[in-house]
């Protein structure tokens, strides 16, 4: 990592350069040998790409619970079920601990994750200095807890493997599953890709100007 | 801030590039967002439109559940069920798919199929198990509603399947059914879908639905007939048996044929009415529309008779008696029985009208035709009213009454057979009587007493004769002589009386003489009867049936 004032490296061939004496608005630098893209550390677009990930979980979120996800056909007769309706059926049939793991895991989590990551992303875009310890956790545990959701697309999928019986019994998956898996992937990427060490750049940058 | 240490002097300073459009990770929202508009675009475009039919009953319905088939396909589902304001019907809310939505007609119908099982057959036994759905036609046209009318049962045609509804039109629903089977042929070729009753007409309206190709044999001329249960005919022509099939034996059915001979017309259009007949036999014959009806007084019993029995002429049936009746007439204390027949004159020539044919009518009756009883059947004693012309018939004609026309009448033909005989028997009588009389009144014993006179007469002048002669020799031949002469007056006188018996014996058995005649009408009655007797007996030899069946044609 090039520090402002030392040598730039590039990350693709290794090359050596000067860092420009002032960075205007718009202006990226690029690597004068092979053309790569360098980036200074504080520089990194892990907030903009982790917001661009983010809205489009949270647009895709609503097709996700408003289109069924999935219909579960027996002896000739069903339908297709959103995310809402099947925890209401489960909850008509008194299965009411699967349904509150559906809810959960289908509507819940999602959701905290979608705010999480916003209240982090907001947090670290505000130089926030609250409570940064929690704040990691709180990103860690997100991270870790979101690709459980996946569970359902995959539930799924292996359903519509399976259950394909003709009249008797046969799953179909429909539209709604793919937007609940894209919300999900896109969730995990948005975790992914914002750096936790963005909570903590505002107390390493104090740390470097007293130093 | 440059620390200008040796290898870095031959550093290149980093390239600058403007870059003023975000970062390309921005494209995924974009897509998000393109992918989630276009998700609830398609599910808004796919809403199809939500109706409410009304039922009259929810039995089997399930708010959320039951399903809106069309041809086994699912095309909406119930969205609601909801009491209509006065709670006499359910309405259901059901909202539609799109692709059906489109072809929504207004005459569109839904009905609520369960198992059932009738008559002819059992029917959605699938929903045993899946549970009752609405089964629907989306009707024809384009014009869309929100509000139906349920169906209680399912049509019996599925929808959409090609061919022609006709309607019959019947005295009585009979054992048909929704469901029975129309025949073509013996071949099944569609159903009967429904009836009702014609509201002023006393009468029921049925209608059918023939299916493709079978539809272009329903013609103009087309004649339905009743094919329900067995059909069994007794007549003059003899024993008929007819049944179409077992089905139509349980069920009842409808039979359709167009009439050899009878020009077809064009192939009927749908919804053309058309009357259904009793039977077979009712359907065959010909439909002509002019019908002079007559009323015919009987001498004697009318045992035999009934109404629907035939009016023949030559053995063609051309009428038939509408209704048998008594009349008392109050002062004479003379019972009448009126017969009320119909004639179709279009027998005699299609180009008649009532007018014209009642005319030739009054001209035939003038020339001799008359009315008569004819019994076809020894054994069933069945009767058919014979028209034919009498050769030297009382003169007569049709005299018009306030009511019916009356028809002349005259004897009926087999009861002339027993008169024949007593003619015979009469005449047969009237010569023995004569020849009794003959015998009786003493004349011919007369006659043979006078010729037994003469005779011995004759043997005594023979004998005396011979005696003269034995004389001759001892007597005197003068002497013979003239007792020969005596002997030969004698002989002349006696042979002059005999012609005189002789004489009289002719005149009894004179050419003209009425024993003569007499005689000679008895023999040719007698002859007359033993040649109807020998063609009664050829007849019966040749076809013993005759007997039973009456007289075929030759």
């Amino acid at each position: 990592m090039a520090e402002h004032g030392a040598l730039l490296q590039c990350r693709v061939c290794s090359h050596l350069s000067h860092p420009p004496r002032q960075l205007k608005r718009f202006e990226v630098m690029h690597c004068p040998r092979c053309g790569a893209r360098v980036k200074f550390a504080q520089q990194s677009n892990s907030v903009e790409v982790t917001w661009a990930l983010l809205i489009a979980a949270a647009i895709l979120y609503i097709p996700a619970n408003m289109l069924p996800i999935m219909s579960v056909y027996m002896l000739g007769a069903g339908q297709p079920d959103t995310i809402i309706t099947g925890v209401y059926h489960l909850l008509e049939a008194g299965q009411w601990p699967l349904a509150l793991i559906v809810f959960v895991a289908s509507i819940v989590v999602p959701l905290l994750k979608l705010f999480t990551l916003s209240f982090l992303l907001i947090s670290i875009q505000r130089r926030s200095r609250w409570r940064q310890y929690d704040r990691m956790r709180l990103y860690r545990i997100t991270e870790y807890v979101g690709r459980w959701s996946m569970v359902d697309v995959f539930v799924i999928a292996i359903l519509v493997g399976l259950v394909q019986f003709g009249n008797l019994a046969r799953v179909d998956a429909n539209l709604g599953s793919l937007s609940f898996a894209a919300v999900v992937v896109l969730t995990m990427f948005a975790a992914r890709t914002l750096d936790e060490h963005l909570i903590w750049d505002i107390t390493r940058q104090e740390e470097q100007q007293n130093a | 801030m440059h620390d200008n240490k040796g290898l870095d002097d031959n550093l290149p300073d980093v390239e600058l590039r403007e870059q003023r459009w975000p970062s390309l990770v921005w494209l995924i929202p974009l897509a998000a967002l393109l992918i989630g508009f276009w998700l609830l675009f398609q599910a808004w475009y796919q809403r199809g439109p939500i109706v409410t039919v009304q039922f009259s009953s929810a039995e089997g319905i399930e708010s959320g559940k039951t399903e809106v088939r069309y041809k086994a396909v699912t095309v909406g589902k119930v969205k609601k069920l909801k009491l209509d304001n006065e709670l006499k019907h359910i309405e259901a809310v059901i909202e539609l798919n799109k692709e059906i939505g489109r072809h929504l007609g207004s005459d569109a119908s839904f009905w609520v199929v369960r198992p059932r099982v009738n008559r002819s057959g059992v029917s959605g036994l699938g929903t045993l198990f899946s549970g009752s759905y609405i089964g629907m036609d989306p009707g024809t046209n384009n014009d869309d509603q929100s509000f139906y009318k349920g169906a209680e049962r399912p049509p019996v045609i599925t929808p959409a399947e090609d061919g022609k509804r006709f309607f019959l039109i019947s005295d009585s629903l009979g054992s048909m059914d929704v469901g029975a089977p129309v025949f073509y042929k013996q071949l099944q070729v569609g159903e009967v879908i429904d009836y009702e009753l014609l509201d002023n007409q006393d009468r029921v309206q049925l209608e059918l639905f023939i299916r493709a190709p079978y539809f272009r044999y329903v013609h103009e001329n087309t004649r339905f007939w009743n094919a329900s249960g067995v059909e069994l005919n007794m007549n003059s022509t003899g024993a008929e048996f007819r049944m179409e099939s077992l089905i139509s034996v349980l069920i009842g059915g409808v039979a359709f044929e167009t009439p050899a001979g009878v020009a077809g017309g064009d192939v009927s259009k749908q919804g053309d009415t058309f009357v259904l007949h009793r039977n077979y036999a009712d359907s065959q014959e010909k439909q002509y529309a002019t019908r002079l009806y007559y009323v015919m007084y009987f001498d004697g019993s009318v045992r035999g008779m009934g109404v629907g029995s035939d009016v023949e002429f030559q053995g063609i049936p051309i009428g038939k008696v509408e209704n048998i009746g008594m009349k008392m007439d109050m002062d004479s204390l003379a019972v009448r029985v009126p017969v009320l027949v119909y004639i179709q004159p279009q027998y005699f020539d299609e180009s008649f009208t009532k007018e014209t044919g009642e005319v030739a009518m009054r001209q035939l009756v003038e020339k001799g035709l008359r009315a008569k009883l004819d019994t076809v059947s020894f054994l069933t004693g069945q009767k058919v009213i014979t028209l034919s012309m009498e050769k030297d018939a009382l003169p007569a004609t049709i005299k018009t009454t306030q009511f019916y026309s009356e028809f002349p009448t005259t004897g009926t033909a087999f009861e002339e057979l027993p008169f024949l005989a007593a003619d015979i028997m009469q005449s047969l009588d009237e010569t023995l009587a004569g020849i009794n009389k003959l015998v009786n009144s003493g004349k011919l014993d007369k006659t043979v007493d006078n010729l037994n006179q003469v005779l011995s007469e004759a043997e005594q002048a023979v004998k005396a004769a011979k005696e003269t002669l034995k004389t001759v020799d001892k007597n005197t031949l003068p002497s013979v002589t003239s007792d020969v002469n005596k002997i030969s007056q004698d002989l002349g006188n006696t042979m002059q009386r005999i012609q005189g018996s002789m004489a009289q014996i002719d005149r009894l058995t004179a050419q003209n003489s009425p024993t003569q005649h007499q005689l000679q009408e008895m023999l040719e009655e007698v002859t007359a009867a033993s040649r109807a007797l020998r063609s009664l007996t050829e007849t019966l030899q040749r076809q013993p049936s005759s007997l039973l069946r009456g007289k075929q044609g030759e």
